[in-house]
């Protein structure tokens, strides 16, 4: 991006007439400016020809309405051509100041000076320069160049985040940082300071911004803002300012702030409705009361949950009922979400299906198997491959052709559901998207080929955990196949998608996988070490984690290519997962249920051999009415967790 | 080898590479030259696909034969003419693509091709993740002019 900035201003720079002071430093993108999207000129060569196209075109950094009013208020004097850097008259007649403080020591005023006035992008002249201790005092030809200088602050320099306030000297050290409700001065400070903050820490190419440890933040410290205490209204104010200065954020994190309450963030849905992951990391959130003031179901869209670290966690989960209750809970409040603290949420007895607006000529269907034999082969094989893919990927050198291809690539772009930035750590070394790639070398070393090239790569790969071995894995996988050619020339395509957990960093992650499959030659190594076959080809691709909900509905009957059985209501019905009678009484207590629903919620466990607390769900969900639960049940029937059949 | 499609030509990939460009490599030039031409056969391929997709999906079936196996959404389309058909029927799509990767298949020249990516369809607000594998082979109706079709073609909301 810094690139993106350096081209821009080149190439205004070059356009530019002669003028004093830096002459040659002008432009530079700002640090905020990438990825806005904005289409709109901030520098152009108008800025320094004083047309009439300046009000558009000046260098400030805002971006909210607000402040897009104040520039073009701002715009005539502000763009005027500066005459020649000899000149001394200036605009108002006053010179201004700037103090820029954190600066890295060793910084030399001159050298800081030009890299500052290059960022800014704009005719700044400096009058006076004054090193103190911690900071360099700045003073310019007018107070609207200090404001601009002023407006940089946060920016990255040397990686010290830099804070420039206006006004300088001795004076400044005391006042601008208290935020003493009525004093303005103090509070216009702080709201700059946030709107500096939210800047500095959004990342628009990931739509994720990280407002993680606010507070250790220089320029928090700087403005005096020690917390989110009870009665504060600094929340409110950034969840606004996220709306205006990042209305696309798809990830923001809150980690790390001592929130003891969601009060503060209650109105993010207002301003950003459309956000997908958020996390409250670490905080000082003590019950579901601390959560309930953000309402889940103003956020539709938000898919993923973090409260790790958090006193609710482990409070819930060291209760009765433990983790399933605690994550079902969760899902009560935010109904939407799909990943809670890094992990699928599921059996949630509902029916959401992704809504198309628009009708498709076709539906999705279950896994497509050209015949009864394809189906037995490619479910048996991909069922053995990943088993030892997880367990002893040694054990699958016999499996692959002397010839065999592998290669994997990492789509990072797909939903934004992480919020670390190391997602893909893990699997970037690897690499092979040609989209990014394009290095020759580099796109040869990356197709592994050859058993001996193949496990040795695989050696390297993060250890996996494919859902493979519980009753209902097999909704988490989905499986193609069919056959091209016939006797020698025959090939077996397989196409699998689904998930996988990375079990050293406990995240879940979604795949795709390829494998073309041909029958192993008479004498080869596969065929001596007993297997009708051998891999040619296999190609992984590794991605955020999404749902089974792209292929699996509801309606799923079982098809030919299933593996594993599903609890059957009728016929054998596995054995009732009921706690003993204290444990029973102490979840009668803890759901706050008269007998007769208590009895209700056993009848229906005896019945479908789901748990208590599945059962007191799917009751509670369908209005305590026997039949429409058992309904509810028979639909989703394919969709419950096999949690939901363990005695908890 | 050349990579041209069927329905328009496009850039060539180079038919040699020389082996001193990869000194340190420890496959032999067969296997290097392969897998640089089953690369750029994905760079041009996979943006044309989708352009084509896009915006001229009318030409879209001049990239299948007959043979062809197309499976859309668990739904076998047999032959080029089902497949022709159903393509016209979908409402008009936005594909992006996040990323591709490409295999030589065995010795038959014939070229994996792994696409992930999101598609919008008409005007429907969210986009639909997508994966969609192809098969391309070389068309050996036409052996001098080197061009390829998709022989599978396999696509999933993800």
């Amino acid at each position: 991006m810094s690139f993106q900035g350096g081209r821009r201003g080149q190439s205004y720079g070059s356009d530019r007439g002669p003028r004093g002071g830096y002459g040659d430093l002008g432009g530079g993108g700002g640090y905020d400016r990438r990825g806005r999207g904005r289409g709109r000129g901030y520098g152009g060569r108008g800025t320094y020809q004083g047309t009439v196209e300046d009000k558009d075109g000046d260098i400030m950094m805002g971006d909210s309405a607000e402040q897009d009013q104040r520039r073009s208020r701002q715009s005539l004097p502000y763009n005027r051509p500066r005459p020649s850097s000899s000149a001394s008259h200036s605009f108002n007649g006053d010179v201004a100041q700037v103090q820029v403080s954190n600066v890295p020591p060793e910084t030399g005023a001159p050298g800081l000076m030009a890299w500052l006035c290059r960022r800014a992008g704009g005719p700044v002249t400096i009058v006076h320069t004054e090193v103190q201790r911690n900071s360099i005092v700045f003073t310019t030809q007018n107070a609207l160049q200090a404001q601009t200088l002023a407006k940089l602050s946060g920016v990255n320099f040397l990686q010290h985040k830099l804070i420039i306030t206006q006004g300088g000297g001795g004076s400044m050290q005391s006042h601008p940082s208290r935020g003493v409700p009525g004093d303005t001065s103090g509070r216009t400070n702080i709201i700059d300071a946030f709107r500096m903050l939210i800047r500095s820490r959004y990342r628009p190419e990931n739509k994720f911004l990280d407002l993680e440890n606010m507070v250790s933040d220089p320029i928090m410290q700087n403005a005096g803002v020690r917390g989110f205490e009870a009665e504060s209204k600094m929340g409110g104010v950034i969840c606004k300012m996220i709306g205006e200065l990042c209305p696309d954020v798809s990830t923001i994190s809150f980690a790390s702030n001592r929130l003891t309450t969601l009060q503060h963030v209650s109105n993010l849905p207002k301003h950003v409705p459309n956000v997908t992951a958020l996390s409250f990391q670490d905080n000082q959130l003590r019950s579901f009361r601390d959560l309930e003031p953000l309402k889940g179901a103003d956020l539709p869209h938000l898919r993923e949950l973090l409260l790790i670290g958090n006193p609710v966690r482990d409070k819930e989960v060291a209760k009765p009922g433990g983790e399933i209750v605690y994550r079902s809970d969760v899902k009560k409040l935010f109904p939407s979400i799909e990943l809670l603290d890094m992990e699928p949420v599921i059996g949630d007895i509902t029916f959401a299906v992704d809504a198309m607006s628009v009708e498709l000529p076709l539906s999705v269907k279950p896994g497509f198997m050209d015949s009864p034999a394809t189906a037995a082969t490619a479910t048996d094989f991909v069922q053995k491959f990943l088993r030892s893919f997880d367990g002893n990927r040694e054990t699958l050198f016999d499996v692959y052709h002397d010839q065999a291809c592998f290669s994997l690539m990492v789509d990072n772009r797909s939903r934004g559901t992480s919020n670390k930035q190391h997602y893909f750590d893990t699997w970037r070394n690897f690499n092979r998207n040609l989209d990014k790639v394009k290095d020759a070398g580099q796109r040869i070393n990356t197709v592994h080929r050859g058993a001996t090239d193949i496990i040795g790569i695989f050696k390297r790969l993060p250890k996996t955990q494919h859902p493979i071995d519980q009753p209902e894995d097999h909704r988490k996988l989905l499986i193609e196949a069919y056959q091209t050619g016939g006797g020698a020339g025959a090939m077996l395509f397989v196409m699998v998608h689904g998930e996988f957990k990375e079990a050293d960093i406990r995240t879940y992650r979604s795949f795709d996988r390829t494998f073309i499959i041909v029958p192993a030659v008479p004498g080869s190594r596969s065929a001596m070490a007993g297997l009708p076959y051998s891999v040619v080809n296999d190609q992984l691709t590794v991605r955020a984690w999404a749902s089974n909900r792209a292929w699996v509905q509801p309606t799923d009957k079982a098809t030919s290519g299933e593996i594993a059985q599903t609890p059957a209501v009728n016929g054998s019905v596995p054995a009732p997962q009921l706690p003993d009678i204290a444990t029973l009484r102490a979840l009668q207590l803890q759901h706050g249920l008269d007998d007769a629903r208590q009895n209700l919620v056993i009848e229906f466990a005896k019945a479908t051999g789901l748990n208590y607390k599945f059962s007191f769900q799917c009751l509670s969900e369908t209005g305590w009415s026997m039949p429409n639960a058992m309904d509810a049940f028979q639909r989703v029937k394919h969709n419950i967790p096999p949690e939901a059949y363990r005695l908890v | 080898m050349d990579t041209t499609w069927l329905c328009r030509s496009s850039t060539a990939a180079p038919s040699r590479l020389a082996l001193s460009t990869f000194p340190d490599l420890s496959l032999n030039m067969a296997d290097a030259n392969e897998i640089v031409v089953a690369s750029r056969a994905a760079d041009n391929f996979v943006p044309t696909f989708y352009k084509v997709y896009d915006r001229q999906r009318h030409l879209l079936h001049q990239m299948y034969k007959d043979s062809s196996a197309v499976l859309w959404n668990g739904n076998p389309l047999v032959g080029q003419q089902n497949a022709s058909e159903f393509f016209l029927k979908l409402p008009a799509t936005d594909h992006v693509v996040h990323s591709y990767d490409s295999q030589p298949v065995m010795d038959l020249g014939q070229i994996l091709v792994t696409v992930t990516g999101t598609v919008r369809y008409g005007d429907d607000k969210q986009s639909k993740l997508f994966c969609q594998i192809f098969v391309l082979s070389p068309d050996t109706a036409n052996p001098t002019k080197g061009t390829y079709f998709v022989s599978s073609d396999h696509f999933r909301f993800v």
